[in-house]
């Protein structure tokens, strides 16, 4: 689809219709929607007619990636884009993985940076067990073992 | 790995972390304790360009104490600016600089003495590994044959490599049985890999040519170590850029621009390109190849009057500022507009470069297979040492008092190992074991042969 990018102004814009995984369905101009590689390669199958299933995805995650879509699309300044996108992925931690997890399979580059971006500024200056916590992580270390790793780097956590 | 989020974005989220809390993480689980210090992730971690940088300073103070200084980039002035690791203070102290790759600093230890150690240091995470390294010395006058060393990293094959090329043109006697010494090929080459933990000697035929006198400042670029170094020819000295490719191992010979052969230029890195600089009446002209290994794409970049500085270019900064220190002060100088920018008191002896923050080393310990590079190291000397004496004995009369320092030294050498790995118990004993058989078997040939009364001790 050489001519997507072409669309920006032109009076007929082109709206794709994408589908969550609970079948709502949500219009978004093409330009917006082909930020998705995922989404692009999907209209390049020909769905682009049709509505465009996105199995991964429930309603109210695709709600927030649309919005991000069409911010991202509506050429607004740096300086905007960038306080828009830290309210953006100011959200608690379930959201945040929802979207992580929406724009990786989405295939969204921008996007995925920023969420990863947020996690990892989560994590830093966390404790071990808080960040098992916030990933779901079982601690597998017998005491000893965790003693062991904590004394090579004992500097690291004073 | 995560109930929540799959491996790929775990993976994507941790190399976003500085090194410190990467270190506390390693005690979340075990999974990511493994993909932490794997090979791949640190890899990973220090090719995420948007890592800080920061801007570092070797430096020997008033007192003669040496340290490292990181200090954020692309902060002016710095204000705040953190010693690195003071664990090694001694150890920088009495040691030659090599370089920096990737966040480790790789220095020789006891340069001039005959037992050296080769130190691979990562400040950030506090990881040295030490190696010695067999003598590059004189055996009998103690004084250093020429030596050039280099370190980088070997993309190809993911490894840190560590090169030395030692001219052994002084040689006495012995060292004809020492190392075979080919007159026509004097020019013995070394590979260090952190991978396999050893040595190895290269076989390879290397044109002679001089080391300048400040001999041994490398640079690093890109899998290439570079040093200048001259020839004389018809009566004139002719300076070149020798080169040598991490990667293939493999020599190469780079011309300096007609103008500057006869000089004696130094070798720098500005943007990522090979650089000189070269003065004269307080001027210092910078010249850049602008195209690898391509003669006629050397290009005076600029010249600076140095007059009002005082004081020589240390390095570039990566916006091609020049670092000048003067009186004790490091500034930073922008060429095109002429802006000066005083960073701070600093007294920067030998190198100021960019810097960035890795996990390089940190799965590396003094583990088994670096104890038995040792042991097999010690083994070597102690068996040179009796082998040596028994050529002595049959072959080599009247050179007594040159055959036992020969021991001497290695066994010293091999003591040395063993003192530092001395916490193994079972190596000790097998060392101790080869020690005793050795010494038993060079004392016998010694007294036959040794009547000036030098007798070897342990």
């Amino acid at each position: 689809m050489a001519s997507s990018e072409s669309t920006t102004t032109s009076t007929t814009t082109k709206v794709l219709r994408l589908k969550s995984s609970d079948n709502e369905i949500f219009g978004v101009e093409e330009k917006a929607a082909l930020q998705s590689e995922t989404i692009k390669s999907l209209a390049e199958d020909g769905y682009s007619e049709d509505v465009i299933p996105l199995f991964n995805v429930e309603k109210k995650t695709l709600a927030k990636i649309v919005e991000w879509l069409n911010k991202h699309a509506s050429g607004s300044s740096k300086e905007e884009l960038k306080r828009w996108d830290a309210d953006f992925v100011d959200v608690d931690k379930d959201v945040l993985y929802d979207l992580l997890l929406a724009s990786n399979y989405l295939n969204i580059e921008v996007l995925l940076h920023q969420l990863a971006q947020k996690v990892a500024d989560m994590i830093k200056g966390k404790k071990p067990e808080e960040i098992r916590q916030l990933f779901g992580i079982k601690n597998d270390f017998t005491p000893e073992e965790e003693a062991e790793i904590r004394r090579e780097n004992a500097w690291a956590f004073e | 790995m995560s109930d929540y989020l799959p491996q790929d974005l775990v993976i994507d989220i941790l190399t976003r972390l500085p090194v410190k809390s990467l270190l506390k993480l390693r005690c979340v689980c075990k999974s990511w304790n493994a993909l932490i210090i794997s090979p791949a992730f640190v890899t990973a971690h220090l090719n995420r360009d948007d890592q800080s940088l920061f801007f570092l300073c070797y430096c020997r103070d008033a007192k003669g104490r040496t340290s490292l200084y990181s200090l954020p980039f692309y902060a002016e002035p710095f204000g705040e600016y953190s010693k690195l690791d003071t664990s090694i203070e001694m150890e920088l102290h009495s040691s030659f600089f090599v370089g920096y790759c990737n966040g480790v600093f790789c220095l020789v230890q006891n340069y001039y003495c005959s037992t050296h150690t080769l130190i691979l240091w990562n400040p950030i995470i506090r990881k040295i590994l030490k190696t010695p390294l067999s003598g590059f010395c004189h055996p009998k006058s103690q004084s250093p044959y020429r030596v050039l060393f280099g370190f980088g990293f070997d993309s190809l094959n993911n490894d840190y490599k560590v090169v030395r090329i030692m001219d052994i043109r002084k040689y006495s006697s012995v060292d004809f049985w020492r190392y075979k010494v080919n007159l026509k090929r004097p020019i013995k080459v070394a590979v260090y890999s952190l991978n396999a933990r050893s040595w190895r000697s290269i076989d390879i035929s290397l044109g002679l040519f001089q080391m300048h006198s400040d001999q041994g400042k490398q640079v690093f670029i890109d899998g290439v170590v570079y040093w200048l170094v001259y020839r004389v020819v018809n009566g004139k000295k002719k300076s070149f850029a020798l080169s040598f490719d991490l990667s293939d191992e493999s020599f190469d010979e780079i011309m300096l621009p007609e103008c500057l052969a006869s000089k004696n230029p130094s070798i720098s890195v500005l943007q990522k390109s090979l650089a000189l600089m070269e003065g004269a009446q307080g001027c210092c002209h910078v010249w850049v190849m602008k195209e690898y290994g391509v003669e006629e794409s050397w290009t005076k970049e600029f010249s600076i009057d140095l007059r009002i500085f005082m004081g020589w270019p240390k390095g570039f900064r990566e916006n091609g500022d020049i670092l000048i220190e003067t009186g004790g002060n490091l500034i930073s100088f922008n060429t095109q507009s002429q802006v000066i920018v005083e960073l701070g008191k600093f007294y920067v002896s030998f190198y100021a470069d960019g810097y960035k923050e890795s996990l390089v080393l940190l799965k590396e310990s003094d583990d088994k297979r670096c104890d038995q590079t040792a042991i097999t190291f010690a083994f070597q000397e102690f068996r040179f040492a009796s082998f040596f004496s028994s050529v002595v004995a049959t072959h080599v009369q009247g050179y007594g008092y040159e055959a036992t320092e020969v021991i001497r030294m290695h066994i010293l050498l091999a003591t040395e190992v063993i003192r530092m790995h001395s916490l193994l118990p079972d190596s000790e004993q097998q060392i101790e074991k080869a020690k005793d058989g050795s010494l038993i078997m060079a004392n016998e040939e010694l007294v036959q042969v040794d009547s000036a009364g030098e007798v070897v001790e342990g």
